[in-house]
């Protein structure tokens, strides 16, 4: 949740940064909560569950929904309901896969030039979403570890992305939001793997706690070398990237 | 084929040919492919947001869960809106410098804010790798959902490539222009598909859905929630729910 809300998920980014100002942002988060409010509906769904179906029947529950329309619904009905549901699914892959295969041309093979990144992206859109294909075809579990670790370990980037918001440039050096970033995610893997008891805490919660004390540690240490890092100067406004 | 797979296939299709109309004019620079120049208005914003934020991720087996554990599920009620009081806060900030200096990503922000392409290495590597099996979950799920509703176990593979290579043509050629098109494809699919069911509930559910029901247009939500339920299944349950 505490990653959801500092938007340390990068592929709600495109999402925001897409809009025409921030004022439409804003209201945009003030309207989402009432819709919001659906989140009763596959509840209660679940509740039907409960009272509908055949315990022995209805094996782990996530089927639920379906096997509850199965039963209810003609054939062309059903299908649609289907097509919802995979519309539920594209949407966000194609968000992913912006968000993905941008992050990649820009941020980790780092091209120069404009059009030699956005030709970059669009190959690693096919070769993201083919990998993803065929593991899911497969039905592998090679990726299954990092699935684990998905929402806990990218709530690790909260801390740079927090102390990254004044407008003039971060109140932290780059390096003790690394150290911070790698020390959160290795407590998170370790966590996850080792089955070590931590009560009824959450690993991500506790990886926040690290990554906190690690970049309080770390920047202690810079700023008694280095001092406190500059502020940026002032940029020009209106540039699109 | 049954009267399902085949209704299923032609609305991945139209959410297919929804992508590609998204497309204004020949997009061929980062700025205008992943943050669609920054032009989007309020309601393609909403659309967006409540399609790729809401849906997949808070939602996640939310109908298992309510299933399975009962009454805990009904605090997802309070912690979505608290979410969003947060990105109230921040996100503001984050639309006013990342459009001062150009950013298109949460990578390019981190880089870009730090002065340090290390940085955004490290933290787009965690992001790809982190994503990666969310991907695969996302056509997993897909998979699965037609599956349970056709009972056909071929249709599992086929459905996915079909959707897949759709995913990937919309997304190369009209970038996120073309996610919010699907957005708002799939919200109208949502309104549509509610109000016809009520009147076709068969006699083994009907007494449990009239015991819980809720006589408004938000029944239409049923519709999403499978996939969300379906993603679950898929053998790994990811810490949605306190991270």
């Amino acid at each position: 949740m505490i990653g959801a809300g500092f938007a340390a998920f990068p592929y709600t980014w495109p999402g925001i940064l897409g809009a025409r100002s921030a004022r439409i942002i804003q209201r945009n988060f003030i309207v989402q909560p009432i819709y919001a409010l659906c989140v009763v509906v596959p509840i209660s769904i679940g509740f039907v569950g409960i009272l509908a179906l055949d315990k022995t029947a209805a094996g782990n529950g996530n089927g639920t929904l379906l096997t509850l329309a199965r039963d209810a619904m003609p054939g062309w009905l059903l299908g649609l309901l289907v097509v919802a549901g995979i519309a539920t699914a594209m949407v966000p892959s194609g968000a992913l896969l912006v968000a993905m295969s941008s992050m990649f041309a820009r941020n980790i093979v780092q091209v120069r030039g404009d059009k030699q990144q956005y030709w970059l992206g669009q190959v690693m859109v096919v070769v993201t979403a083919l990998i993803a294909l065929l593991l899911a075809i497969q039905g592998s579990n090679a990726l299954a570890n990092l699935a684990l670790l998905t929402f806990s370990g990218l709530s690790q980037l909260v801390p740079s992305i927090v102390a990254a918001l004044r407008r003039s440039g971060p109140v932290i050096h780059a390096w003790s939001a690394v150290a911070g970033l790698v020390a959160g995610v290795a407590v998170v893997a370790m966590l996850t793997f080792t089955s070590l008891a931590v009560g009824t805490w959450n690993v991500g919660v506790i990886g926040l706690g690290v990554n906190i004390v690690v970049v309080a540690i770390v920047e202690a240490v810079l700023r008694a070398s280095r001092g406190a890092p500059l502020p940026h100067q002032p940029v020009s406004t209106g540039g699109v990237a | 084929m049954t009267e399902t797979m085949i209704v299923a296939i032609f609305g991945m299709i139209a959410i297919g040919v929804f992508g590609f109309l998204g497309r204004r004019g020949p997009a061929s620079g980062v700025a205008e492919w992943t943050v669609a120049s920054r032009k989007f208005g309020a309601v393609t914003t909403f659309f967006l947001q409540a399609g790729e934020v809401f849906t997949t991720f808070t939602f996640l087996g939310l109908t298992g869960l309510a299933y399975a554990t009962g009454v805990p599920a009904v605090y997802a009620l309070g912690y979505i809106p608290l979410q969003y009081l947060i990105l109230y806060l921040v996100a503001p900030k984050l639309w006013t410098i990342s459009r001062d200096h150009g950013y298109v990503g949460q990578p390019d922000f981190l880089a870009g804010q730090y002065r340090s392409k290390v940085l955004g290495c490290v933290a787009a590597v965690m992001g790809f790798a982190f994503l990666l099996p969310y991907l695969q979950l996302q056509i997993t799920g897909l998979g699965l959902i037609v599956q349970l509703a056709t009972g056909q176990t071929g249709s599992a593979t086929l459905s996915m490539a079909i959707g897949t290579l759709l995913v990937v043509g919309f997304v190369m050629w009209a970038g996120i222009r073309g996610v919010a098109a699907t957005a708002y494809l799939k919200d109208i699919l949502m309104v549509s598909c509610w109000p016809s069911r009520r009147s076709r509930s068969s006699s083994t559910t009907q007494a449990a859905w009239a015991g819980c029901s809720i006589r408004s247009p938000i029944r239409r939500r049923r519709c999403s929630a499978c996939s969300r339920a379906a993603m679950t299944s898929s053998g790994s349950s990811p810490t949605w729910a306190s991270a």
